[in-house]
């Protein structure tokens, strides 16, 4: 049997769910302009929020979903109403916003595992069955969906940021806050609009992973970290950068195990990270 | 009137001293042998994380033996609380035990259900000689030192048993080994490997994950190259869900064997865990007990609690045994008991290891969603 064209499709799934963590990610920072590393908890809150919707109260997946996406799009917003926003006002270090957002972060979490346990959960019900044969390598429904949502996405924020009006303030608003307030951009309301679009792709990620594989509350930090390590290798905040590094670390996870033992998974994904720190810190694209 | 007040004098002299003497001699045997303070018992248990609700099962029993005896009149009187650490079934449970011994001051602990936990905390336990008698199945883990018993057997049954049971009574030569690179892992893994070597079988893939790993995909894809019979896979709850669903959909179809932590609902609730066996210590019918546990503390108690019950109930007996809380005294009753009314084994008695003497197994597997005795 030839391993390779499974090889190839487990680095896309994979690369295909870095990417959506990527993007809202880099959205984020792209505006807001710091580390959000409470960012992997709202994949765990949309994950959640299905499974209370769909088992719980018996609804129709779909619906499900779509309340989880929207939820998780909420909660980020209500965060950054809350906290985020008064930091700003206060002119906060990048670090105190780290802390605050890692506060935010286990918090949520904690919340999580007191309303639901710490018990790994699968949905009741799955939105496709289906698996598909690509030359040899299997993949599942859900994985293509994935894989299809993150592409969608993608495309999706690069016409909003290029030719909607919305779209341009971001850009103003990342390039430089300050001026962008001056010329009259309400940036606290734009940044806000950015928190729940950002929020809502992370919910949408921690759903789909909740149907390809199941949920705990844990789920978004390890998340999380592979979408930074993406941002990174790509070049972080910028929109494409952040899907192609994804693709690549599920390339080089997926074949850096092939011929040695799989527990060397997260080492191999953490050394390439800190060669692109040393070596090429503005990561393959580069800012902008 | 002189002599008179002589005698009176004398008189009242006498009197007093055998007051002073009568009620400092109560109050010096009432604190001898009227001691009413509590007697505090730790337990370290994963009640957050991978492995909580495993912890929480346990710890309602032991809950429930603690109120047993308390309601029983204590020992001698004296009432036992319960004081619960979390270890996060990590090395946490250093942390813990820790508190548990130099805070608390616990004078034995039980619970350690992990052995990722036991693994850092035992050796605390033992240099403040703390008796520990605990679950964790890690081989290596009671050769710490003479204060660590073990009521479960350790994984060096387990690991030898799937082993025969796969070669013999399975009939596959040719087996794939996914374990979960901790402490418990990897000691079943390597009594298994072993075994199942010398009986002349062959092992064609062996890989370790991480704890927290979900995505297994490329171990299995390697795996399926080698074409193995059956695939024994000692992982946790949160490795085997998301595992199973992978062996279904890359479409390898062939007996998976798990640990015992396949037998929790994390795992059976999945559609794809249809089918698995797996193999867990051989238990007594326990419908008593674990009615008696949902009842009287509300808990749904599961495989282990069993065992956590019954490491109460034996502390206690060597506290009231040794007629003492100091830690030595404790440790040589239980070094010596015969636990005879043990409910989680036939007969819960130490070797010179602090190990069961015996222990046996059954084999499960999971069917829509729940799990029954398996018979080929």
């Amino acid at each position: 049997m030839d391993i390779i064209p499974q090889l190839v499709v487990n680095s896309i799934i994979a690369g295909a769910i870095y990417s959506m963590v990527a993007l809202g990610f880099n959205l984020i920072y792209g505006t807001a302009k710091f580390f959000d590393l409470g960012y992997g908890v709202l994949t765990a809150v949309g994950g959640y929020a299905v499974f209370y919707f769909s088992k719980t109260l018996g609804l129709d997946i779909y619906l499900s979903i779509l309340l989880g996406v929207f939820i998780a799009g909420l909660i980020g917003f209500i965060v950054e109403k809350l906290v985020y926003k008064k930091l700003r006002a206060k002119k906060a270090s990048s670090m105190v916003f780290m802390v605050a957002a890692l506060g935010v972060m286990t918090a949520i979490q904690a919340i999580i595992a007191i309303l639901f346990s710490s018990q790994f959960q699968v949905f009741p019900k799955s939105i496709n069955t289906e698996t598909y044969n690509i030359f040899g390598g299997i993949i599942t429904g859900v994985q293509a969906i994935i894989f299809i949502s993150g592409i969608v996405i993608m495309i999706a924020l690069v016409l909003v940021l290029k030719f909607t009006k919305f779209g341009r303030a971001i850009r103003a608003v990342s390039d430089d806050e300050e001026v962008s307030k001056i010329v009259g951009i309400d940036t606290d309301k734009i940044i806000s609009k950015v928190f729940f679009i950002g929020s809502a792709i992370a919910g949408l990620t921690g759903i789909l992973v909740g149907f390809d594989t199941g949920i705990e509350p844990t789920m978004g930090f390890s998340l999380l970290l592979k979408g930074v390590i993406a941002s990174i290798i790509g070049g972080v905040g910028n929109i494409y950068g952040g899907v192609l590094g994804a693709f690549f670390l599920g390339f080089i996870e997926n074949f850096g195990i092939w011929k040695i033992s799989g527990e060397w998974k997260d080492a191999i994904s953490f050394a390439v990270l800190i060669l692109f720190l040393l070596l090429r810190p503005q990561g393959i694209f580069g800012k902008k | 009137m002189k002599h008179m007040n002589r005698t009176i004098k004398i008189s009242l002299w006498v009197v007093a001293i055998i007051i002073i003497a009568t009620v400092g001699y109560f109050q010096i045997g009432n604190k001898a042998n009227k001691d009413t303070s509590t007697i505090k018992i730790g337990t370290s248990l994963p009640l957050t994380g991978e492995a909580a609700s495993y912890g929480e099962g346990i710890l309602a029993a032991e809950q429930l033996a603690i109120k047993e005896i308390n309601d029983a009149g204590g020992i001698d009187g004296r009432m036992l609380e319960l004081i619960a650490e979390d270890d996060k079934c990590d090395s946490t449970g250093a942390a813990a035990m820790q508190k548990l011994v130099a805070i608390d001051k616990v004078v034995a602990v039980a619970g350690l259900l992990c052995s990722s936990s036991a693994g850092s905390s035992v050796s605390i336990a033992q240099k403040a000689g703390v008796p520990v008698v605990m679950i964790a199945s890690a081989p290596k883990l009671t050769q710490t030192g003479d204060y660590i018993f073990r009521n479960y057997p350790s994984d060096n049954f387990q690991g030898k048993f799937v082993a025969e049971y796969m070669f013999n009574t399975l009939k596959k030569t040719k087996v794939a080994v996914i374990y979960v690179k901790n402490d418990w892992g990897q000691g079943t893994q390597e009594v298994f490997v072993s075994r199942f070597k010398e009986l002349g079988g062959e092992i064609v893939y062996l890989d370790g994950v991480s704890q927290s790993a979900t995505d297994f995909r490329t171990t299995l894809t390697k795996m399926k190259t080698f074409s193995p019979e059956a695939i024994y896979m000692p992982v946790y709850p949160t490795n085997a869900g998301p595992a199973l669903k992978q062996i279904s959909d890359l479409g390898i179809n062939i007996p998976v064997v798990g640990g015992d932590s396949f037998s929790g609902a994390e795992v059976t609730k999945i559609k794809e865990s249809n089918g698995a066996l797996y193999v867990t210590v051989k238990l007594a019918s326990l419908d008593d007990f674990q009615n008696k546990v949902k009842t009287v503390i509300g808990k749904t108690p599961n495989q282990f609690s069993s065992f956590g019950y019954d490491e109460v109930k034996m502390i206690a007996r060597a506290i009231k045994n040794a007629d003492s809380t100091d830690g030595a005294k404790i440790r040589n009753e239980l070094a010596k008991m015969k636990f005879t009314e043990s409910i989680s084994s036939l007969n819960a008695e130490f070797d010179q290891n602090r190990e069961l003497k015996s222990a046996d197994y059954d084999v499960f597997v999971v069917k829509d969603g729940k799990t029954e005795k398996y018979s080929q």
